[in-house]
């Protein structure tokens, strides 16, 4: 038996060799971060580091892990929106009072908080001119700038003293509206050190003219676009937040030190703050299961089981509500399938072909809830609504079966349903139906995601059940994005027909749950090309009139545009059980380390 | 009256001679016991793929949520997967779609890359040069980099998946089968038929590429098993065949999703489904490479 | 031998031309292009147009590749469009890693693989050959993120012997800041190799062995084990160097899958990403960088297989394309 002695013998020298030379110098690694009580590890999203630190970032960096988990750390928005974990703005973290409108909702008052910046100046009125007028000059490069809304619909600003600013706008709004989708995406930057348009240059007033403006956008994008600097650039040692960056690494991992100036409410018993990279899900929960680095991980939903083996690893688990939706998407310019899911009775057929609650309780493992309309039901809400929380279309194989025969189609079961009787008429298949219409469809949806692979495959086994086909693709979630976009029927880019890319909408800088970018007629997300002039209506009389949101809701759970899916959790979180105040966490997903603790 | 061609045909070595070296690799091929046994396996798995359903029969369309990771018990030799299909009968279909794939891939890749490599050392001079340096140039991009990219711009399904493999597969027999065929178009009834005026397809085809049967059958064997894996890895990174259609590679990789959850039936089963393939394809195409007489090149 | 080093050096360069040309084609059939794959759900036309504009692709494609290749010529390989950094310095921090990962896990490969293949090849056709080709059949045959994650399970999350994830961090010095945790990636390429190596070098030494010199040694009273290290084992293993330049794709594509598993930032990582993401600029340095490498370790091993074996040099030059 040599050969296997040598084999044998090969195998050690590999692990000896390998061992050997590390456990020299093991003692001195990275690990342990989480035995200390002073720094608090957090896992960031499997692929989405931060890497970009300036407020006003374009398209291609707007991301939670960079908005949320990131620039609100250091610079803290004018109304911060998550309190006790509920959607709603949190008055205590907000850098101003709340405000006041008048002249019928034209004119919006603003007064600013006794906050200073990290070198010591107050926060001005004066920095948030600086935000306006930089937003005013280069609206086209920041993500959440939507044409016809903010600055667009600000006529004027006024400077009444350094902590009030007067708002004039161009038509009336919802104030609610106003506040939480306009107002909180201000971010006041700090224009005694940034108002400059080269590292050499003196601070000016270069953003009072346009041209200005422009250039010290372009100076302070081409600092934030050399992240090798970011834990030594003097700009970003300027900070209103708690944290104030310690060092960075190119791949997401970021250390966060304590701004010792920090004026706003905090107890401030960490020293650091580490957010680390992960490539994978699978990597994350490998170093949860096989160590203690983390104080803040997560498990994947489909492993959800290890929430209990943690436990007796000394984590506490924690479910995460996000303030979203989730349901997929319908082409109504697709020049084949486009008319048959423009009748609503095709679509409340489909929705009611969604078991959402064995969805939730397969698939997502428990976590997740039911959600039939635009208003989350989950974190509680002042918003939605019975009528949407219940569901109009609750999972009926025959309701949706009867829905298709009574509009004139043949349902065969299993195979393809066809429509017989085409018209317009009340029991037949509605204008723009031909005669032969077939109910099949492509559904591409995102790679990567079990839980969502396991969701989709129940789905087209439900769907055939009432004959309507389902041909599942994949791809990766940005090449899904990349293919469904709002078309015309002409074009060669609407032959796509449904699509799911692997979510809804996260209502997230704009946290007033209305339509008015997802569902609007030709809005910049309405990726269904869904026209409605009915909900046009509703929608503008949420953003533009002091009306609730309850008409618009109910109408969105009645027709669903989009077909509903249950939502599930945003993470489940792993918390180190001597961790304390990181729960509730917020609806946006924003870090409020500030807060936290070890006891010991 | 005899065409060129069949006067040209005359001149290659006697059917008698083709047919006693036949006979002879294939007493060479049914000595080597590991061949043999490797050929059994093949013949074994590809039963219980495409026969296996006929006797066990499985709901593989409706899924059961509810029934999903059922350890393996009565009624379920193998338990159920995470939509509640049978594990058993899933292991035949994705099977199925394993042994298409991988068979579909070689096939392109080795006909393809055979016609290419053959083309390129029958005209050598500038066709080589330049048909060969695209190979090169595909050669130095590492497979699973080259299948990454082409996934990403075919969506896959079982047709697109083999065209994909064999995109990146036809390379290796390309340049086997021109090397083969530079000392081929040398040969003396290659040089009678072109004299005779015997038109380069014509020449190609039977009288290069049939000389290279052997290289061309070893290559595609290994070409089966390596699509195997690289059908494999491409299901672990998320760009495999999508689901409802299943395959050993995305079993697998669906099953270590779950693997802290101790589904080992999720595992296993695929896995070892995989290895045993992509063994038994190696050890056939060891013994017929010996069996031809023909170097090791792996 | 000069002619035959300058003909081999200008093919390379011809060959890595049609890499880039190859892959900057193909990236150009993936439909949608890369604007809203980048901007996501928030892109509206206008911040489309700004990207397109930016980023030069609103040119016909041959202007683009024109564009990219001056640009790469005078060593700008361009800013990549999902990540906020240069793509040279993507590739500054990310090559040095994969090249270490790959590097050590080569050696200790050779270094088990070349004893376990002499040995099977001096007990050919026994029980220990046997063993030994099954256990090589059966690791060759694993997929590598299988055989990845089971290293995983045992040594990471069973034993807490090894870290489950390669050390972080941009810079190259942090491979070393937690050493333990390239054992786990090291020995999974090491392992997949050892199955491939050991296999050839097998049949090498079984080449050799039947050599006529090997049995005139022997008849000449030599003694077994000198016949073997001096001349057997010196002659075998001037394929298995050029084994070692021509199987580069193979491993880095090995590599891919393991970083992928263990958070390993290297290259391939980069690359998986930048494929789910199509950050074109990243792809296409990254395949300028892996096509340079492995037309570099083919052209130096069939350098170093002429110069070790003087025969092979005149057989290659004459068999050589015209």
């Amino acid at each position: 038996m040599r050969g296997r002695s040598l084999a044998g013998t090969a195998a050690c020298v590999l692990a000896i060799a390998l061992a050997a030379a590390c456990s020299s110098n093991s003692s001195s690694g990275s690990s342990g971060t989480g035995s200390s009580t002073t720094t608090a590890t957090f896992a960031e999203e499997p692929g989405a580091g931060p890497d970009y630190i300036f407020p006003m970032l374009t398209g291609t960096y707007y991301s939670v892990a960079n908005i949320e988990e990131f620039q609100r750390l250091s610079y803290r928005s004018l109304y911060w929106i998550g309190d006790n974990g509920s959607p709603v703005i949190n008055q205590a973290m907000s850098l101003a009072d709340m405000p006041t409108y008048s002249d019928g909702n034209t004119v919006v008052t603003i007064h600013l908080r006794n906050y200073k910046w990290s070198d010591g100046q107050p926060v001005t009125t004066r920095d948030v001119a600086f935000w306006i007028n930089l937003l005013k000059a280069n609206k086209a490069s920041f993500a959440a700038y939507i044409p016809g809304e903010f600055p667009d619909n600000l006529k004027s600003y006024k400077i009444v003293n350094s902590q009030e600013i007067v708002l004039t706008l161009t038509k009336a709004f919802n104030p609610n509206w106003f506040t939480y989708d306009q107002l909180s995406q201000i971010t006041p930057i700090p224009a005694q050190t940034w108002d400059k348009t080269s590292a050499s240059g003196q601070v000016g007033n270069y953003d009072q003219t346009p041209s200005g403006a422009v250039k010290v956008f372009n100076y302070l994008t081409a600092q934030s676009k050399d992240i090798a600097t970011y834990g030594s650039n003097p700009l970003w040692q300027v900070v209103d937040g708690p944290w104030k960056m310690a060092s960075y690494q190119s791949g997401g991992y970021v250390k966060f030190a304590a701004n010792p100036a920090y004026s706003g409410p905090d107890n401030h018993k960490l020293k650091f703050f580490v957010e680390q990279p992960y490539t994978s899900e699978t990597s994350e929960l490998n170093v949860l299961r096989s160590g203690h680095t983390l104080s803040y991980g997560y498990v994947p939903l489909q492993e959800s089981s290890q929430a209990k083996v943690l436990q007796g690893q000394g984590y506490t688990s924690a479910a995460w509500n996000s303030w979203g939706i989730n349901f997929f998407v319908l082409n109504y310019n697709n020049p084949t399938t486009g008319a048959i899911v423009s009748q609503p009775y095709v679509r409340q057929a489909m929705q009611s072909l969604i078991d959402e609650n064995a969805y939730i309780k397969g698939p997502l493992q428990g976590y997740g809830h039911t959600e039939y309309g635009p208003i989350p039901s989950k974190p509680s809400n002042p918003f939605v609504d019975s009528y949407e929380t219940n569901g109009p279309w609750p999972y009926s194989v025959s309701a949706a079966t009867n829905l298709l025969k009574s509009h004139g189609w043949t349902v065969h079961p299993g195979g393809v349903s066809t429509c017989t009787s085409p018209g317009s008429g009340a029991s037949q298949c509605g204008a723009g139906v031909p005669s032969g219409a077939k109910m099949v469809f492509s559904l591409p949806y995102a790679s990567g995601n079990v839980e969502g692979s396991q969701e989709m495959q129940a789905l087209k086994s439900a769907y055939s059940q009432a004959g309507i086909q389902v041909n599942l693709s994949t791809a990766p979630f940005n090449t899904i994005i990349s293919r469904v976009a709002p078309c015309k029927s002409s074009q060669s880019t609407c032959s796509w027909q449904m699509a799911w890319w692997g979510g809804g909408w996260t209502y997230g800088v704009d946290p007033y749950p209305t339509g008015d970018q997802l569902f609007a007629t030709g809005s910049g997300s309405n990726f269904s090309n869904y026209s409605d002039s009915g909900l046009d209506a509703l929608i503008g009389a949420t953003v533009h009139a002091n009306t609730s949101l309850q008409s618009y809701e109910d109408y969105m759970a009645k027709n669903a545009p989009v077909i509903w899916l249950p939502m599930p959790v945003y993470q489940l979180s792993e918390i180190a059980s001597n961790l304390h105040g990181a729960t509730p966490q917020s609806p946006i997903e924003s870090l409020t380390p500030e807060n936290w603790s070890f006891s010991s | 009256m005899t065409s060129v061609g069949e006067v040209a045909a005359t001149l290659t070595p006697a059917a008698g001679a083709t047919q006693r070296r036949a006979r002879l690799v294939l007493d060479t091929f049914l000595a080597n016991r590991a061949a043999v046994a490797g050929l059994v396996l093949i013949v074994a798995l590809t039963l219980f793929c495409f026969i296996g359903p006929l006797l066990y029969h499985t709901n593989q369309v409706t899924t059961r949520l509810g029934l999903e990771h059922l350890a393996p018990g009565s009624g379920r030799p193998l338990g159920t997967d995470e939509v509640g299909y049978d594990q058993l009968g899933r292991l035949m279909v994705g099977g199925q779609t394993s042994l298409e794939v991988a068979f579909g891939a070689a096939a392109v890749a080795v006909l393809f890359g055979a016609a290419w490599g053959a083309t390129a050392g029958y005209f050598g001079g500038l066709v080589d040069g330049l048909m060969m340096r695209i190979v090169d140039a595909m050669l130095a991009i590492p497979a699973l980099f080259l299948l990454l990219i082409l996934a990403t711009i075919f969506r896959p399904n079982v047709g697109m998946l083999i065209l994909v493999v064999g995109l990146v597969a036809w390379l290796v027999p390309a340049r086997l089968v021109r090397g083969e065929s530079l000392s081929l178009r040398t040969r003396e009834y290659v040089l009678a038929a072109k004299t005779m005026g015997v038109r380069a397809p014509t020449i190609i085809r039977r009288h290069i590429i049939t000389n290279c049967i052997g290289t061309i059958l070893v290559n595609a064997t290994f070409q089966v098993a390596d699509a195997v894996l690289l059908v494999a890895a491409l299901s672990y990174l998320g760009l495999g065949i999508p689901p409802p259609a299943a395959n050993w590679g995305s079993m697998l990789s669906n099953g270590l999703d779950f693997s802290y959850s101790g589904y080992w039936w999720m595992i296993y089963p695929p896995g070892l489904a995989i290895v045993v393939t992509v063994v038994a394809f190696n050890l056939v195409g060891d013994g017929l490479r010996d069996a031809f007489g023909l170097a090791r090149r792996r | 031998m000069t002619r035959y080093l300058v003909r081999r050096v200008g093919q390379a360069v011809i060959v890595l031309l049609l890499v880039t040309i190859i892959v900057f084609g193909l990236l150009h059939l993936l439909p949608g292009g890369p604007a809203r794959a980048i901007l996501g759900t928030m892109a509206t036309p206008t911040s489309i147009k700004a990207f397109n504009q930016a980023n030069g692709l609103n040119h016909p494609i041959p202007v683009q590749y024109w564009d990219w290749l001056t640009k790469a010529l005078r060593g700008n390989l361009g800013y990549s469009y999902q990540q906020n950094q240069s793509v040279a310095s993507l590739l500054t921090q990310r090559v040095p890693k994969t090249a270490f990962l790959a590097g050590v896990s080569v050696l200790i490969a050779l270094l088990i693989a070349v004893p376990v293949g002499l040995y099977q090849a001096v007990r050919r056709s026994r029980f220990d050959d046997y063993l030994l080709t099954v256990a090589n059949f059966g690791l060759y045959s694993t997929p590598a993120f299988w055989l990845a994650l089971v290293l995983v399970d045992l040594f990471a999350v069973r034993m807490h012997v090894f870290p489950a994830e390669a050390p972080q961090g941009s810079n190259f010095s942090a491979i070393f800041s937690d050493p333990k945790g390239l054992v786990l990636p090291v020995a999974t390429i090491a392992l997949v190799s050892i199955a491939a190596f050991s296999r050839y070098v097998r049949s090498s030494v079984l080449d050799q062995l039947s050599q006529d010199y090997v049995r005139m040694a022997r008849s000449k009273g030599a003694g077994r084990r000198y016949v073997l290290t001096a001349h057997v084992l010196r002659n075998a293993l001037s394929p298995v160097v050029t084994l070692l330049g021509l199987s580069l794709p193979f491993i880095l594509s090995g590599t891919l899958i393991t970083e992928q598993v263990f958070n390993y930032p290297g290259v391939g990582l980069l690359f998986f990403t930048a494929c789910t993401v199509q950050d074109y600029p990243v792809l296409l340095g990254v395949i300028l960088v892996v096509g340079t490498a492995t037309v570099l370790g083919s052209l130096l091993a069939d350098i170093g297989y002429a110069v070790l074996d003087p025969r092979v040099r005149y057989v290659r030059a004459e068999a050589a394309p015209a």
